[in-house]
């Protein structure tokens, strides 16, 4: 086919936006302007192949403008957010067990001698917006793919997801949007159906609701994968071939990733339908089985690289993968599920379920064969040549030769403006009451910290066989992190939590530590230690000052708390323009909201320990400090209050409390562990008595504090905290280890009952176990 | 000739999707919903024998211990869930994968029907058919369709009233 020119060369400004907009590239002036230089000095007008490639490669989505760009705050000028905190805290730690951070598709660290860890997170908010069951299936779909992008097989998947309120009135609802309780079932549904079917076990996760949710939902869809460390590559060389392999090509997802790049608007859900993908799980698995035999038949794999096709499609597979040596690829050898696609759109379709490998010829034919075996497609489609350039053929006619350097490098460094002013901070005042039995029972009940059983059980944890410590501990308890024991003769294990604090969103600074810090208690809830982080940042338009700002103060966060607990992010993830446009120049941002994910390993998983009471008679200790920080608690919600600190890290106590906390539990002296997050300490105590069907006595007069008022102590959200039961007799030992770092607070009783007294001696709650379960668990029983 | 294949479950059988689309239809408050019922949907584009469709229907689509099968041939103006359905008084709504759009069931579907040795299939689409008993206005029900039960952007209904 004949390629269509797209005249560009002489054109006013005015006319270059309009073809950007036209066909919806989601590129600025000033980057149509450097392609318009591009081509006047190349003496020709591009084809819509070409300005299809650059709009993809150029995209939010693939370079990451925002973060690797110029911000101007405070007078002064920061070059590349991503580099000068994250990366740098990474390179400073330098740390031996990592193995590959922020290159390629996933992070990799060390598991043992012989295995390392691969990890990856991302968003797929918009697609899920449109269709939540297709669109929350794929994202799933697509970070398995990005973990085995690197060589790694899956063994754990997990997803985090925010909705609006599942109370919203219907007749609220913006025309084009999705009610929250028909995103959430449809959610569920997709991670449930791919992950089960792919066989890969859903561990963890978590689930949060608020109004701002409600025009942009969020999902995040991780994976954990294993791998030989010996069986890493990428290197493709000039000669090689490139082999597509898995799901046919079709329109699916064409322009996913520049609509990803602009904001949601109330013509989206008629417009958009080309950004829907549909999932198709046992594809997946059989390109997976595939890729393990080619990567396994012989000591090396048969393939010299190998990467998934994500966002983007062919375009930034094959456009990335060839970066370095130049690629010549035949379109017209793309199978098809229908026959009328154009060239550009068979290159930059987002059809799911597809992998590209960089085969030496010699292997070839044994790598046909090996996917043939598994009933799955796998094609020639072109090589890599060593000219540096991209040349796409489509029947004998070339549509697009591009010079790599330009495509890759071409892009011009966006320049943008933040800023950034801290929320004066009002403290609403409280009057104290006499008894908290009711604040309780209401945030127990509130949607954020109400039993998630309903979906988890939809949910195969078990399937491969190598859970230990589930996301539903002891009588229906909700665990904090889950523990997987990924080979079979040996006990180690890895440890995988989250943490997200979106509610503490107007500090952003300290609610990007609260959730490094959530991740990390939940991590070392279970016994992991030796962290690695992820980043994921779902955030308003970057173009808007004040956006930029406040993710400008969480990218700091990051740098401080990784160096704070010496714990290095490895990979990242950014999905900006969450904002929803109602009209007219009238935009919602979502709630600033950044997922930490947190990898630990266990030396030995028969010493994970879970969140549920375990013994009558056991003393309960707390580790770490209470204040008066309320501001975004879920005391300060279930009773309409604004205003107030939200909680800080004191970084300089944290990392030794987590890891004296560890030895304690390697010491054996540990019978239960809990963190005090969402709803503060009295929730933590509810949760871990009716899960293990025990009574638990509580003294607040006891606990470190810097307040004495009563539901400062119950339900500030202070970070850093822990609720343990230890093993009767074992005080002394429990004392020593943790030095200042803990104080006894009260003991497991076998009464059945929740008692806690407050600092003037009387009861302050007191309620049975049973009765706050069931007001936990009412909530989602859909 | 190209048909229309519907699966349903035997009486006392429990339809998870019907009943989770009950509670489904009831959070929307419109109309009055008593009872849901679904059958899976096939529809068998081609030129296929009767006694082919019979054999699919029987030995592919369906569980005989727990499910049954009708089916008609393909009426472009939707009169063949008259024979899919056998309920009179109830709403009948037909969900069906807007085409291009990648569906899944429907492709191994194909490649079985390939397996069995039946031809003259062209393709084969999947969809749900949402038995209704309950009282709406076809304004209402039509709203219910779209809140509910299809999403327009991957989906197409029709409903009818089965009197």
């Amino acid at each position: 086919m004949k390629p269509r020119i797209i005249n560009l060369v002489g054109k006013s400004d005015q006319e270059l936006t309009d073809a950007s907009k036209k066909f919806m590239l989601a590129l600025n002036l000033e980057e149509m302007k450097k392609i318009q230089n591009h081509f006047e000095s190349l003496g020709r007008n591009p084809t819509d192949s070409e300005l299809e490639t650059i709009a993809q490669t150029w995209s939010e989505h693939c370079v990451h403008k925002t973060f690797s760009g110029i911000i101007r705050k405070d007078g002064k000028e920061i070059d590349n957010i991503l580099k000068t905190y994250i990366v740098k805290a990474t390179n400073e730690l330098n740390m031996p067990w990592c193995k590959c951070v922020f290159e390629d598709n996933a992070g990799i660290v060390k598991f043992d001698d012989q295995f390392d860890i691969a990890v990856k997170a991302e968003t797929h908010n918009h697609p899920t917006a449109l269709d939540p069951y297709g669109g929350a299936g794929t994202g799933s779909g697509g970070v398995f793919r990005d973990v085995m992008g690197v060589g790694a097989k899956p063994i754990l998947s997990m997803d985090v997801l925010f909705f609006g309120p599942p109370d919203y009135p219907h007749n609220k609802l913006p025309d084009g949007v999705l009610h929250p309780k028909r995103l959430m079932k449809g959610s569920v549904a997709g991670i449930r159906d791919y992950g089960n079917r792919m066989g890969i076990p859903t561990a963890n996760g978590g689930l949060g609701f608020d109004e701002g949710y409600i025009g942009n939902p969020l999902v995040y869809a991780g994976v954990v994968g294993i791998m030989p460390s010996n069986k890493y590559v990428r290197n493709p060389k000039p000669g090689d071939m490139i082999i597509l392999v898995g799901g046919k090509t079709g329109r699916d997802g064409i322009h996913g990733v520049t609509f990803a790049s602009l904001e949601l608007t109330t013509d989206s859900e008629k417009t958009s339908s080309g950004a829907v993908q549909i999932g198709n799980a046992i594809e997946e698995k059989r390109v997976l089985d595939g890729q393990l035999t080619a990567r396994d038949k012989h000591e090396s794999p048969l393939y010299s690289a190998i990467t998934d096709c994500g966002g983007g499609g062919l375009s930034s597979a094959v456009g990335e993968m060839g970066e370095k040596t130049g690629v010549r690829v035949e379109l017209d050898k793309v199978p098809l599920k229908y026959s009328d696609l154009e060239p550009w759109e068979i290159w930059i379709s987002e059809a799911q379920e597809r992998m590209i490998l960089s085969v030496p010829k010699d292997n070839v034919e044994e790598v046909l064969e090996i996917f043939r075996n598994e009933n799955t497609d796998a094609t020639v489609i072109g090589e890599f040549t060593g000219d540096k350039r991209l040349t796409l053929v489509h029947e004998e006619d070339v549509v697009a030769e591009l010079d790599m350097e330009f495509l890759h490098n071409g892009v011009p460094r966006v320049i943008r403006e933040a800023k950034f002013e801290k929320a004066i901070e009002t403290d609403p005042g409280f009057a104290e009451r006499n008894e908290y039995n009711e604040d309780l029972k209401r945030i127990l009940s509130s949607p954020n910290v109400a039993s998630k059983e309903w979906i988890i059980r939809q949910y195969d944890h078990e399937v491969q066989a190598k859970m230990i410590l589930k996301p539903v501990q002891g009588y229906s308890g909700p665990g904090d992190a889950c523990v997987v024991k990924p080979r079979n003769d040996s006990w180690k294990g890895i440890v995988v939590s989250n943490g997200v604090n979106s509610k503490f969103c107007k500090d952003p600074y300290n609610m990007a530590l609260s959730s490094i810090d959530e991740a990390m208690r939940n991590n070392v809830c279970c016994g992991g230690r030796r962290i690695a982080l992820l980043d994921n940042f779902s955030w308003g338009n970057p173009e808007k000052p004040d956006r930029l700002g406040a993710l400008v103060e969480s990218v700091k966060a990051c740098h401080d708390g990784s160096i704070g607990f010496r714990s290095p992010f490895i990979s990242g993830k950014d999905s900006l323009y969450n904002e929803y446009s109602l009209g007219g120049n009238d935009t919602i941002s979502i709630p600033y909201t950044l997922l930490i994910t947190a990898v630990g390993i266990i030396p030995d998983v028969r010493k994970a320990i879970s969140m549920d009471l375990k013994k009558e008679g056991n003393p309960v200790y707390m580790v770490g400090k209470t204040k008066k920080e309320l501001g975004g608690s879920h005391f300060y919600m279930v009773n309409d209050m604004e205003g107030g600190k939200v909680p800080s890290v004191d970084l300089s106590r944290a990392k030794g409390s987590m890891d004296s906390l560890v030895s304690a539990m390697d010491s054996g002296l540990v019978r239960s562990c809990h963190d005090c997050s969402e709803g503060g300490m009295a929730v933590t105590a509810a949760e871990m008595a009716f899960s293990g069907k025990l009574g638990m006595k509580i003294d607040l007069k006891k606990v470190d504090a810097e307040s004495d008022e009563d539901h400062v102590l119950l339900f500030s959200e202070s970070n850093s905290r822990f609720l343990v039961e230890i093993e009767k007799g074992k005080e002394r030992g429990f004392e020593d280890i943790m030095g200042d770092h803990a104080r006894r607070v009260g003991e497991v009783t076998g009464d059945k009952k929740l008692i806690i007294t407050g600092t003037e001696g009387d009861e302050v709650i007191s309620e049975d176990i049973e009765e706050l379960k069931r007001v936990w668990k009412e909530t989602f029983n859909w | 000739m190209s048909w229309v294949v519907g699966i349903g479950y035997n009486e006392g059988v429990v339809d998870p999707i019907g009943s989770n689309t009950k509670k489904d239809i009831e959070d929307l408050n419109i109309g009055t919903v008593r009872s849901v019922k679904t059958l899976q949907t096939f529809v068998l584009d081609g030129d296929v024998a009767r006694e082919d469709v019979e054999r699919m229907s029987k030995d592919l689509f369906s569980d005989s211990v727990v499910q049954f099968y009708n089916f008609d041939e393909l009426k472009n103006d939707g009169s063949h869930v008259e024979s899919l359905v056998k309920d009179r008084g109830v709403w009948v709504v037909e969900v069906m994968l807007k085409p291009g759009v990648m569906d899944t069931v429907g492709l191994s579907s194909e490649r079985t029907i390939g397996v069995m040795g039946i031809s003259g299939i062209k393709s084969v689409g999947t969809g749900t058919t949402f038995v209704i008993d309950g009282d709406f206005s076809e304004q209402e029900i039509e709203s219910v369709c779209r809140k509910s039960l299809a999403n327009g952007l991957i989906q197409n209904f029709r409903f009818r009233r089965l009197e």
